[in-house]
């Protein structure tokens, strides 16, 4: 896969080069902004829903005071209608009245009806007969008003508690917020509930009560004008309750259900003016924003401030309240996903880009070596061939001046390819380029091969050179050439250091695991402390008898390291002046390799 | 012992080296015929029907792999392959065995000696 990329991706690259990270993090932060905008549409839903939760709750709420207020409505103005339908209304018709009236079925038996009678001073005396006409002992008609025209007295009350018996006679118009309500209602010609007024802010919270009146107006057709309505005033249905009683009645139960906590306030919201408070206040929590919320509810000329506070958790469900939450959950989970998959796919790539790289300079070394190695070696090659030929007759006989010359010049080539040989083999190993071929290969044969080859140098010098060899074939697993190389290494050498005729010998043996080839000369010998060191690359043996002797100092160690890839080893015994035994131990079959210094590849 | 001489072809694009690989071989009574590229080298095989056949790695058109590769299992018998190369490439050296090749010489080793024993040694094989 040679797949290369193009311009663009070249620079995304030199990009990632900078640091890894970069264009995975872009792009992670690519998706996060995606997702910011489902998240505010998520949120901005949010908003709404609970908006309407809200609106719905409150509007419940409202619905049960109004309710309720309806119901007190219906009940007074069929307390009117009976005042109108009868002359004398007696004190045991209002009560049978109130006790029986069909009006009466959704409201408690504790609620206070009466009827307050509206008359004029000088009148007094009437109202006080009619009481004492109707069994009221120890009436008296009371506060008195010193100043205004007109009085009034509760003469009819229900239900007809000892509390309640205690408000008859009781002049309402004297208190001003009853008073002020009373006359809303003769202006309005319709119900009229009291407001909370100053002079009751001494009267602590729970103990207010208010009133709502409908009045009475004797002549049913002529009340349009104000002055009609107050001429033709008889008296007003009225009830009376505790705000705080009642709400709490109503209401409490729906807050806790509904998790919110209410203040009720008459007009303003002021704490002189707070009707009713849920007793959950202090424990219902929520945000600013979106839980809390005021509303106005218009009473029969009163308004009531209600103030609400909800529990964030239970205004919509859990889901609808996490949904933006989740969004941006899956948001960063999404980036945080994306960032890792492109992260390794930049990691990856770059790793293929470099081994791409490392190929091509793989391959362009290979190259190089193999070029340099060829063009050293032909001209090399031509003249030895010619040479070669001259020495051997094909250009006519060769006397003995021209034989030394020519000699001379062939040894001078010789020496020039053996050492281009050897350093070509150093570079490839060096740069990890050698690669073994191992084969099933017959030592014997190979052996043979080596020792019939260097016949020609042996006896020039007048060396004897001979392989011992065993019968039959001697199979081992090696890479043949290289074998062969490390064998006329160690065998070249062996005649080289050999200096007066000697015997060079080959010999080939095996045990269980191994071959060994033993390579024994009589030549100089190495001495104890160079036994190592011959082995280093660039070291040669320097001594007196070596002085003619040409090598680069590269062949013994090439030799170590190629038996070492076979997993095997060069051993050497020798006495100085004596000879030498280069013992070449391979494994017979494929055998673990001990990790060596070089990098070579098998 | 066959009486007639044995026949070797050289498969060489460098006419120096072939040049001179001809003069020594003729002299040790071998006849001897030459071709200068992979695809002559094939059509010589099959005419020419050489013993033994030195064979360059290295040449235009048709190198001594291809050489190898095309040439037929009965070829391949009668005929005994010694590759030459001054390259010293191992991934070469490894096909050409694979292919077949008896021998792999580094031109630069064999002098006129060497080269007359060798070609005795595989011819016989």
């Amino acid at each position: 896969m040679t797949k290369q990329p193009n311009r663009y991706t070249k620079k995304i690259y030199e990009l990632a080069g900078r640091s890894l990270y970069f264009p995975p993090f872009i792009v992670a932060l690519v998706v996060l902004s995606v997702t910011l905008l489902p998240w505010q549409n998520a949120r901005h839903n949010l908003l709404s829903s609970q908006q309407k939760a809200i609106d719905s709750k409150t509007k419940s709420v409202e619905a049960v005071i109004q309710n309720k207020f309806n119901d007190y409505e219906n009940k007074l103005s069929s307390g009117v209608a009976l005042m109108r339908a009868n002359q004398d209304v007696t004190k045991q018709q209002w009560q049978d009245f109130f006790n029986t009236s069909a009006t009466t079925e959704n409201i408690a038996d504790n609620e206070i009806i009466g009827y307050l009678k509206v008359f004029e001073k000088q009148n007094k005396s009437e109202i006080e007969q009619f009481a004492m006409s109707q069994g009221y002992k120890d009436f008296y008609i009371h506060p008195d008003t010193p100043g205004d025209q007109l009085s009034s007295s509760v003469i009819f009350v229900h239900p007809l508690s000892n509390n309640n018996m205690s408000t008859v006679g009781l002049n309402m118009l004297a208190q001003n917020d009853t008073k002020e309500a009373a006359m809303r209602a003769i202006t309005t010609a319709s119900p009229a509930l009291s407001k909370l007024s100053e002079s009751d802010s001494d009267s602590s919270y729970g103990d207010e009560s208010l009133i709502m009146l409908v009045p009475n107006f004797a002549n049913k057709t002529k009340n349009v004008t104000q002055e009609q309505r107050r001429q033709n005033l008889q008296g007003y249905v009225y009830t009376q309750f505790q705000p705080s009683q009642l709400l709490d009645e109503l209401l409490q139960s729906q807050s806790r259900q509904q998790h919110f906590s209410l203040q009720v306030y008459s007009e303003e919201i002021k704490p002189s003016n707070l009707l009713y408070q849920t007793n959950n206040y202090n424990d219902i929590e929520g945000d600013e924003r979106n839980s809390k919320t005021t509303r106005g509810v218009s009473l029969f000329g009163a308004t009531w401030k209600m103030s609400y506070q909800f529990d964030d958790k239970y205004v919509v469900s859990t889901s609808e309240r996490s949904a933006p939450t989740v969004v941006i959950a899956i948001g960063m989970t999404l980036s945080m996903l994306v960032f890792l998959a492109t992260l390794s796919f930049f990691k990856r790539r770059t790793k293929e880009l470099q081994e791409q790289k490392d190929a091509e300079v793989d391959l362009a070394k290979d190259e190089l070596l193999s070029l340099a190695s060829h063009q050293m070696r032909t001209p090399a090659t031509g003249v030895k061939q010619y040479v070669g030929m001259v020495l051997q007759g094909f250009a006519g006989e060769v006397d003995p001046a021209q034989r030394l010359l020519l000699e001379k010049a062939y040894d001078g080539n010789e020496r020039q390819l053996h050492v281009i040989n050897q350093i070509l083999q150093l570079a490839k190993l060096e740069s990890g380029r050698i690669v073994l071929a191992k084969h099933p290969t017959d030592l014997k044969k190979l052996i043979e091969d080596v020792v019939e080859e260097q016949q020609a140098v042996a006896s020039e010098v007048g060396h004897s050179l001979k392989a011992v060899v065993p019968k039959q074939p001697l199979m081992a697993k090696i890479d043949q050439h290289m074998i062969r190389m490390v064998l006329e290494n160690i065998v070249s050498n062996a005649l080289k250091y050999t200096l007066k005729a000697g015997t060079i010998t080959v010999k080939l043996t095996q045990n269980k695991q191994y071959a060994i080839i033993a390579i024994a000369d009589t030549g100089i010998g190495i001495a104890e402390n160079k036994k190592e060191e011959i082995f280093k690359q660039f070291t040669r043996l320097h001594t007196n008898q070596t002085a003619g002797v040409s090598g680069t100092g590269i062949g013994l160690y090439l030799a170590n390291q190629l038996v070492n890839l076979h997993g095997g080893t060069i051993e050497l015994t020798s006495t100085e002046g004596k000879g030498t035994t280069f013992i070449i131990k391979l494994p017979k079959r494929q055998m673990k390799i001990k990790p060596s210094s070089s990098n070579i590849s098998n | 012992m066959s009486k007639l001489k044995q026949k070797i072809l050289i498969v060489e694009d460098d006419t120096s080296i072939s040049e001179a690989y001809q003069m020594i071989l003729e002299k040790e009574n071998y006849q001897v015929a030459c071709a200068y590229d992979g695809n002559e080298g094939l059509k010589k095989l099959g005419s020419f029907n050489p013993d033994l056949m030195l064979l360059d790695l290295r040449m235009p058109h048709l190198d001594g792999v291809g050489v190898l590769e095309k040439m037929t299992p009965k070829q391949k018998k009668d005929t005994s392959v010694i590759v030459l190369s001054n390259y010293d490439m191992q991934k070469e050296i490894d096909e050409a065995y694979k292919l077949g090749a008896t021998r792999y010489i580094l031109k630069s080793w064999a002098s006129p000696v060497d080269l007359v024993q060798l070609v005795k040694r595989s011819i016989s094989e």
